[in-house]
């Protein structure tokens, strides 16, 4: 196991008040358990609300935690010394969404691929050669290092996010919505490269999005998040085939199905909203599951292993 | 290289107040050449002449060439402009920069301080500081900066509180980036723009208020050329020598004018393109 | 007359530094009542510029040719006063984010009614006709919600509260710019279900412009492939998805994930999109086609009728028989 996640609690408090008065607690994560293992891609799958960015910013240590632990190979990353989380955050390297956002506008491309390895220590000569290995393996030709930014298309940057995430040679790798912000062709282009990277170096990945069917590409295994909780782990093909959650099966049916011929076999149901309340004692789908029983408003349905390696927090899974 | 020049040549604005920037700035670097008389070259028998073909723009009191005063006072304007921009980017920057980054109880006391500061008149702030520290050209400049650096933290607070959450920073915080590491290659470069665009528009303000305080008799003292000064000692002459104010005066209004010219040049200049991107 | 909408050779260009940067080019397509056809396409390919020009809402500074016919009249040569009547009462537009179009200080409901009034001055019809609007767009607790202001709604809701200021005046034809970019993807199921069903209740022609192929899938009866200006492929939506004609439409159809990594990899297509300034002769797809022959790079190849409704615009004599 690279990443175990084990009950990991984080609340932040919003609105406005003179010295942090007055304001409303809200659940970022609530109790999240899951693991990464060696080698595979995993999945975050939610809508906004569900914590799948947070989880990402938790894991780096980006961002404190209420309660549960992080670890990193075996050490908690969350109650390190400063020194050893450090240490712990060489392990990883991340990719945001928007390609203009994830890399300094005033800096040339080269500077921003080579800064992670200075930062550990690298020669300015030897950080350079990184560098220019780095854009092979993006396929970006190498005269790109010296331009700016905002002189390339969304594509080139993303390629170079990920060639500035290559370099430490990391063994996660997590990628928050790589491709939402990229036309179809071009994402096309960065999926394959990250699935041929991830072959050839074996990292693990974590890759959060809403997208369904970019999951369904690139996945192992997912893990389906709704406002906070984790409601469903399993591979990606039971998921595809055997869904057992309500939210999973409803965003399996919101899901764009590329292909207009299977138009009349969608049921959407008028589901409403997620309200963003916090119900300790209740099942969080409460007021959109079609399958909705007394039980579910009284209790937290715990996460269990219902099947081989296939999780579900609900309490009608019997 | 060429996006700039393009633009240049399409905003009129920065176009003109890019040369009438120049053109004092030319005039200051070389007053000791064009100047035909010292600033304070006194002649007792050419007192209070008007505009000749020996003295341009007339002499005043002590006999001294105005043209030349007028001349050598443009360094001063220039030296207020440098010094007094410095100290308030200097003040302004780094607690925005500051309150902006770490946020919480650090923001709430630097935004209170400069809506004190702010808030208050600044003529009467500056004379209070200057009551403090005495009079002069130099003081005058420093009270008066120091009572208007809020707008600098204001503009770089809000860009600052923006540029951290954006996904460059946060890559580099996972990076194991130091946080003043991050304020200046991160956040600094990128909250330049905003700065050189308050740069060129607070000068005139700057400016305006030395010279009040000039004028007054708390700022330039006698023999300088100071503009404001020219203008106090003016008004005893008034209606027999009016030279000795217009001209001055229009001194005062070109610059002011000049450096506003190329703030809004500035401003439409670096503005589209960051919206753009 | 089914025809609703009909662009007649639409040429859009952009006066820029270097000098004329060709948007739009030569467009042909017509809508007719009642269907939803969708213009599809990446970024730059200028279908955002059409759907602006047809409602001339475009900055000024670019040059346009062609015709865009509605209802027979030609929108570009109409006087402001008419168009004004024209946008709104009869064709109708709907953004990518809602909360760019809504006023933050008006509840949803005085916008709404705003709408509404502009065709009804009786006080209680329009209130009467504001809470159907807010049920036939599905917002629940219609009387309460008429009372929120926007940034009080989510964004599924402040959606349906712009597709209800839309339809408040039964346009014919209604202009979706990527309508559910910016929601949640349960959000965006119902979205586009509300659409189907206002389509066929109202009667609206939708005209959607998006690059999201799911909600094309979804929604479209027809749909306009754009690239680099031009219209290089119409036809009906399982004739496009299913047997896609055009070497461009075959690689973007080839790059939706529609497998599992196991069952192979995407196919992906290099080079970039051109930036067309001035004169330019010959097929704007020719860099990056693996099929482009000679001819390709130097005669300007038409729209061709390969199948009843099914329009191609290629030179290879293989591709357009290749079906």
């Amino acid at each position: 196991m690279v990443i175990d996640i084990d009950n990991v609690t984080k609340s932040f408090r919003v609105g406005s008040g003179f010295f942090l008065q007055g304001r409303k607690k809200i659940f970022a994560l609530d109790e999240v358990s899951f693991h990464l293992r060696e080698n595979e891609i995993l999945g975050i799958v939610g809508e906004s609300g569900s914590g799948k960015t947070t989880v990402a910013r938790c894991i780096l240590a980006l961002t404190g935690i209420d309660e549960g632990r992080i670890e990193i190979h075996g050490d908690d990353i969350q109650s390190a010394s400063r020194q050893k989380r450090r240490e712990l955050r060489n392990h990883f390297a991340i990719v945001f969404q928007d390609p203009a956002a994830n890399l300094n506008p005033r800096q040339r491309v080269k500077n921003s691929i080579m800064r992670p390895l200075i930062l550990k220590g690298v020669s300015q000569k030897e950080a350079n050669k990184k560098a220019v290995e780095a854009m092979e393996k993006v396929k970006l030709d190498a005269r790109y290092l010296q331009s700016f930014p905002h002189e390339l298309s969304g594509g080139q940057q993303q390629r170079i996010a990920i060639a500035r995430a290559l370099v430490l040679e990391p063994d996660v790798m997590i990628l928050d919505e790589p491709t939402s912000a990229l036309d179809i062709s071009v994402q096309a282009q960065i999926l394959n490269l990250l699935l041929d990277l991830q072959e050839e170096m074996k990292m693990s990945y974590i890759i959060i999005t809403h997208d369904l069917n970019v999951i369904r590409y690139v996945c192992d295994r997912v893990v389906v998040m709704y406002m906070g909780r984790v409601v469903e782990i399993a591979s990606m093909k039971e998921i595809d085939e055997n869904p057992r959650h309500p939210y999973t099966r409803m965003l399996l049916e919101s899901s764009p199905v590329l292909d207009p011929r299977d138009r009349e076999n969608r049921d959407i149901q008028e589901i409403g909203e997620a309200k963003y309340i916090y119900n300790p004692t209740s099942c969080n789908l409460v007021g959109r599951c079609p399958h909705e029983s007394d039980i579910c408003s009284q209790a937290r349905p715990p996460l269990e292993e219902v099947q081989d390696d296939h999780f579900v927090a609900c309490f009608l899974q019997k | 290289m060429n996006e700039i020049l393009y633009i240049y040549k399409k905003n009129r604005y920065l176009r003109m107040g890019t040369i009438m920037v120049g053109f004092l700035v030319l005039v200051a670097i070389f007053a000791h050449v064009i100047a035909p008389f010292d600033y304070d070259e006194a002649n007792r028998d050419v007192r209070l002449e008007p505009p000749s073909s020996d003295h341009w723009f007339g002499t005043d009191e002590f006999g001294r060439d105005v043209f030349s005063r007028v001349l050598y006072g443009s360094r001063i304007a220039l030296r207020v402009a440098i010094l007094g921009v410095s100290i308030q980017v200097l003040i302004g920057v780094t607690l925005g920069l500051i309150s902006g980054y770490f946020g919480r109880v650090t923001d709430q006391i630097v935004s209170f301080l400069a809506d004190l500061t702010w808030s208050l008149p600044p003529i009467i702030m500056s004379m209070a500081v200057i009551s403090i520290i005495g009079k002069g050209l130099d003081n005058t400049i420093i009270a008066i900066s120091v009572v208007s650096w809020a707008q600098y933290a204001r503009v770089v607070r809000a860009k600052t509180s923006s540029l951290k959450n954006m996904a460059f920073v946060e890559t580099a915080l996972a990076y194991n980036e130091s946080h003043p590491s991050i304020l200046f290659r991160y956040i600094l470069p990128n909250t330049i723009p905003s700065i050189i665009v308050l740069v060129s528009l607070s000068i005139p303000n700057t400016i305006m208020s030395t010279t009040a305080l000039s004028f007054l008799g708390l700022g330039a003292q006698p023999p300088s050329p100071d503009w404001g000064l020219a203008l106090s000692s003016s008004i005893l002459y008034l209606l027999n020598a009016p030279w000795l104010a217009v001209f001055p005066g229009i001194a005062l209004v070109y610059t002011v004018f000049a450096f506003n010219l190329l703030g809004e040049g500035l401003r439409d200049l670096l503005d589209p393109r960051l919206r753009a991107r | 007359m089914n025809t609703l909408l009909e662009l007649k050779d639409l040429s859009i260009d952009y006066l820029v530094k270097d000098g004329k940067l060709s948007a739009v080019n030569s467009l042909n397509l017509s809508i007719n009542r009642g269907e939803i056809f969708a213009l599809v396409g990446e970024s730059g390919c200028g279908k955002t510029t059409v759907a602006f020009s047809i409602m001339r809402l475009l900055q000024g500074n670019e040059q346009t040719s062609g015709e865009i016919l509605f209802e027979g009249e030609d929108l570009l040569t109409l006087e402001d006063g008419r168009i004004e009547k024209i946008r709104g009462k009869h064709i109708g537009m709907i953004f990518q984010n809602p909360l760019d179009s809504l006023n933050p200080v008006y509840t949803s409901g005085n916008q709404v009614a705003e709408a509404i009034l502009l065709d009804e001055k009786d006080k209680h019809v329009v209130m009467e006709k504001l809470l159907k609007l807010y049920e036939d767009v599905r917002i629940p607790d219609a009387p309460e919600r008429i009372h929120s202001y926007p940034h009080e709604l989510s964004g599924g809701m402040r959606q349906r509260v712009m597709i209800a200021m839309m339809l408040s005046r039964n346009p014919q034809l209604l202009i979706a710019d990527e309508p559910t970019t910016a929601l949640d993807v349960t959000v965006e199921a119902q979205i586009l279900k509300l659409l189907k069903e206002l389509r066929d209740d109202y009667g609206s022609a939708i005209l959607l412009i998006t690059h999201n192929f799911g909600i094309v899938a979804e929604l479209a009866d027809r749909v306009g492939i754009m690239y680099a200006g031009e219209l290089v492929e119409l036809a009906d939506v399982v004739e496009i998805f299913h047997h896609p004609v055009h070497p461009y439409s075959k690689a973007l159809m080839a790059s939706l994930p529609r497998m599992t990594k196991e069952e192979g990899r995407l196919a992906t297509l290099d080079g970039t999109v051109p930036r067309i300034i001035g004169e330019f002769k010959g097929c704007r797809f020719s860099n990056r086609c693996a099929l482009a022959q000679k001819r390709c790079f130097v005669d300007t190849p038409s729209l061709l009728e390969i199948r009843p409704g099914h329009f191609v615009q290629c030179h290879n004599e293989e591709v357009l028989r290749g079906y």
